[in-house]
């Protein structure tokens, strides 16, 4: 022993301990003794002095031998346990080495002492040491065995002579079995295959066996649960001493994970080649111009519509100019001004540096002669490895031809809008002015004295008692039917203006109302003419019947005193008469002669006032011609007691013709003397009044009067007559009316049998 | 020819009438005439005729025209209408007094002034016709 031996001695006689100290000495046994003797120091010891081998005698006082050995048990310790008694049983003895030690020696037999110490310590340390082996074999087999769990492995081993097949519990796992369940066989090798993958497996296990050389192959293997794990196995030939194959040793791997990483990964690529390839074929089936930059401003791809742009403007550039710089060729293809230029430029940079977001200009330059558009737009590339930018070039060479011409359309529209004599103001679906044009304007401030504006309702230009009309209007134009109407209204100077007043609704391509035009077109000259035309029409109509009246009284009248004569000398030459016949048909023709000498005269007085105004007008007084009048029919007045009054205290002239307005006033009152009843005391009244821009006579008497009802439509005829006890040609009443009429005015009647007349004349002034 | 027939002239003018009866009773001989310058009085004695009688009407009379005279005429008995009948005789050459002359179902015709001795005879023997 190269080391001196560390012994425990557990004593408390301390001549014990130093008999056993002698003892040992004397056997030439080196070593180092510590001797305890309570239970505390004994497990310090343990620990501290780390003994090779205890000595303990039997009995102390605080505790004894087994208990020392059973703490020195529980301490896990290896360490020989010696027991060293003066006098134990043999039984005892054995209970003792039964309990771990080593050995016992009696006291009086202590020369035996020191072989024993050694034959233990021997014995210990060869146990030792084959229990380290054991440990370190064990530990290396189910260090294999986790590995080839771990790395999900395993081993095989077929004997090609003696058919012997031995397979590792990584095999058995991978094969999908649990160790040890099934015979390791070629059969179960194959058994769990999937089938598609076995005829080959058995291929190359027959070819790699047939000659000798090592092989691999992948293939599938269905677990018990049904899913599937990939493997990969490895052969290679153990040659026996002739130097012939005689094992088969292989090493299956499951490479399930990186296969299905694989698959995976190759499902990615295809995934993003496929997305690539959209992506290109979506950026080729765009109409705008697309190219990518990159952070230099150089170009990295473009589009086929790029493609096409570049060759068509014969840029002379290699690859599209794909790798050359973007401004560079953009000004060499397109021309664009310098200023455009510059500003795209600014913004291409602006969009790089990502000081700003996206930038979007529009515009100009010749191609072929003609004016294009386009619209230029730079967004950042998203893409976090590199810098960049897409260009996309949309021409809007269409969209600015159309706003070109709606510019020009809507000048167009202005300028007619403008230039047209009518009025018009457009209005919202919600009534709301949204256009007019200045002749609305004016018509709107001369008419409703406000400013038509634009945004306001439409109702709030007109006066309140046209709204209810409006309002209809409004409603019919909503169902798209024309409203259309002619209306006038007076102006503040008293003169009317008429217009023609179109409401439009305005229909959208989808046939839904946007509101209303209304148009109000000035047609107060073509009124006032047609107005004009419809009076002198109605007069012409009038004097057309008058004439006709005229035509048949007059040759009624004149026919009748003719047939008298022609019948009365056709008598008088034909007939055997008597005298007195004779005489009566000759008085009768004279009288004939000068009825018609007479209707001869009438029709001379009345073509006469028919025929015009070609005599002067002067200032005529009412009373003047009334005085006047009263001296000529003095006789008649005097010899019935007639009463004339008049009252032209408002107004007592008229700018006129004379001798008409004499003739009036004569046959007025001439009728009213005429035709006053008997046994009444007769009044005949004049009065005038000033009616705004009129005079108005009124002729009343409490006379005869007229029925109306039977005769009212004849009252004015000429040569009509109403009473026959009366002397008269009929001739009175139609000369004041047509005289009357001559002179501009109108006559009326009013009349009751035994009441009296009333005529009312007016007089324009 | 009917000796009984009696005769009636209305019309404003006397001439008129004068000239009927000297005509009338040139061409036939002493019959019994009536004529009337008011029309209202011949509507009244025409009311009351119980025999043939022929009636020659004016039309232009100023109180009472030969259109009101029918109108009136037409309220009165039957035996009046039996026993009247009515021409029109008038100076006027309208067409349409003409018409409406002979739509009046009152009316046997319609004779132009100056009445002349050939119209009273057919008229006397029931031969005018329009």
């Amino acid at each position: 022993m190269t080391q001196s031996l560390k012994i425990l001695h557990i004593e408390d006689v301390k001549s014990d301990a130093e008999l056993i100290e002698r003892t040992l000495k004397r056997s030439g046994v080196a070593f180092e003794k510590l001797v305890v003797d309570t239970r505390d120091e004994y497990i310090k010891a343990l620990d501290e002095f780390n003994p090779d081998i205890i000595l303990s005698d039997h009995s102390l006082p605080a505790f004894n031998s087994l208990e020392a050995l059973k703490i020195l048990k529980e301490s896990g310790r290896n360490t020989p346990f010696i027991l060293i008694t003066a006098t134990v049983s043999e039984e005892f003895a054995v209970n003792v080495m039964k309990e771990g030690a080593a050995d016992y020696v009696l006291k009086d037999r202590l020369q035996r002492l020191p072989n024993a110490i050694l034959n233990a310590i021997g014995k210990y340390q060869s146990d030792n040491e084959r229990q380290i082996y054991l440990d370190k074999i064990f530990a290396s087999e189910a260090l294999f065995t986790k590995a080839e769990s771990i790395a999900e492995f395993g081993t095989f081993r077929v004997g090609l002579i003696d058919d012997s097949v031995d397979w590792s519990a990584g095999t058995y796992v991978l094969l999908g079995y649990e160790h040890g369940e099934v015979e390791p066989s070629y059969e179960n090798f194959l058994k769990n295959i999937h089938p598609d993958d076995v005829g080959d497996v058995q291929n190359i296990i027959n070819t790699s066996i047939s000659n000798g050389q090592p092989a691999e192959i992948d293939y599938r293997l269905i677990d018990k649960n049904g899913s599937i794990r990939y493997l990969h196995s490895q052969f290679e030939f153990e040659p026996d001493e002739k130097g012939s194959p005689a094992y088969m040793i292989g090493f299956n791997q499951d490479v399930s994970r990186s296969k299905l990483a694989q698959i995976e990964i190759q499902k990615h690529i295809e995934e993003l080649k496929a997305a690539s390839e959209r992506q290109t074929a979506i950026l080729n089936a765009m109409p705008p111009n697309v190219v990518l930059i990159n952070e230099w401003g150089k170009i990295v791809a473009v589009n086929e519509s790029w493609r096409k742009f570049t060759l068509a403007n014969n840029l002379g550039v290699p690859r599209y100019g794909i790798g050359y710089s973007y401004l560079a060729i953009s000004e060499k293809a397109t021309g664009v001004d310098a200023a455009a230029l510059k500003k795209i430029e600014k913004g291409i940079k602006e969009v790089l540096d990502e000081t700003r977001k996206e930038f979007s200009m529009e515009y100009s330059y010749y191609f072929l002669e003609q004016k294009v558009w386009f619209q230029l737009i730079v967004a950042p590339l998203a893409d976090k490895s590199q810098k960049g930018a897409v260009i996309l070039h949309i021409d809007i060479t269409d969209r600015k031809q159309a706003e070109e011409l709606m510019l020009q359309s809507k000048a167009n529209l202005q300028t007619i809008f403008e230039n047209t004599d009518t009025a018009y103001v457009l209005c919202d679906a919600e009534h709301k002015v949204v256009s007019f044009n200045s002749n609305a304007t004016d018509l709107c401030m001369h008419r409703f004295g406000k400013k038509l504006k634009i945004g306001g309702s439409a109702f709030h230009y007109f006066p309140k008692s046209k709204l209810p009309h409006v309002s209809e209007a409004v409603d019919s134009v909503m169902y798209n039917e024309t409203v259309a109407y002619e209306t006038s209204y007076e102006l503040k100077d008293g003169s009317i203006k008429w217009y023609d007043v179109r409401w439009e609704g305005v229909v959208s391509e989808q046939k839904e109302n946007m509101g209303f035009v209304l148009a109000f077109k000035d047609i107060t000259e073509r009124k006032v003419s047609e107005l004009e035309r419809d009076l002198m029409t109605a007069d012409l109509v009038q004097r057309n019947n008058d004439l006709e009246k005229f035509a048949y009284i007059i040759s009624h009248n004149l026919r009748a005193p003719v047939a008298n004569i022609i019948g009365a000398s056709n008598a008088l030459n034909d007939m055997d008469l008597s005298a007195e016949d004779k005489v009566k048909l000759s008085k009768g023709i004279s009288v004939s002669v000068m009825k018609l000498d007479e209707v001869v005269n009438d029709l001379n007085q009345i073509l006469q006032v028919k025929g015009g105004l070609d005599e002067i007008k002067e200032i005529v007084h009412f009373s003047e011609l009334v005085e006047n009048i009263k001296i000529s029919i003095e006789n008649l007045i005097d010899k019935d007691n007639v009463e004339i009054k008049y009252d032209f205290s408002e107004i007592n002239e008229l700018y006129v013709l004379k001798p008409y307005l004499y003739s009036i006033f004569y046959n007025l009152i001439s009728n009213g003397v005429k035709y006053r009843r008997q046994h009444v005391h007769s009044i005949i009244e004049i009065k005038s009044s000033l009616l705004e821009n009129k005079v108005e006579l009124i002729f009343s008497d409490n006379g005869m009067g007229i029925d109306l009802n039977k005769n009212g439509d004849q009252i004015f005829g000429l040569y009509k007559r109403f009473h026959s006890n009366i002397e008269g040609k009929g001739m009175g009443l139609f000369m004041v009316k047509t005289q009357v009429e001559t002179l501009g005015g109108k006559i009326k009647v009013t009349s009751e049998e035994n009441k009296g007349t009333e005529f009312k004349i007016e007089f324009e002034i | 020819m009917n000796a009984d027939l009696k005769y009636v002239a209305v019309d404003d003018d006397s001439f008129n009438n004068i000239l009927c009866r000297i005509i009338i009773e040139d061409t036939l001989g002493e019959v019994d005439i009536t004529t009337f310058t008011k029309p209202e009085e011949g509507l009244t004695f025409i009311e009351n005729v119980k025999s043939p009688t022929i009636l020659f009407l004016d039309i232009n009379m100023p109180t009472l025209t030969g259109w009101d005279f029918l109108e009136q005429y037409e309220k009165f008995g039957e035996e009046v209408k039996s026993s009247v009948s009515i021409y029109i005789l008038s100076s006027s050459l309208d067409q349409r007094d003409k018409d409406r002359a002979n739509r009046n179902k009152y009316v046997k015709g319609f004779i132009s002034k100056p009445l002349e001795p050939e119209i009273v005879t057919l008229i006397a023997n029931g031969e005018f016709q329009t």
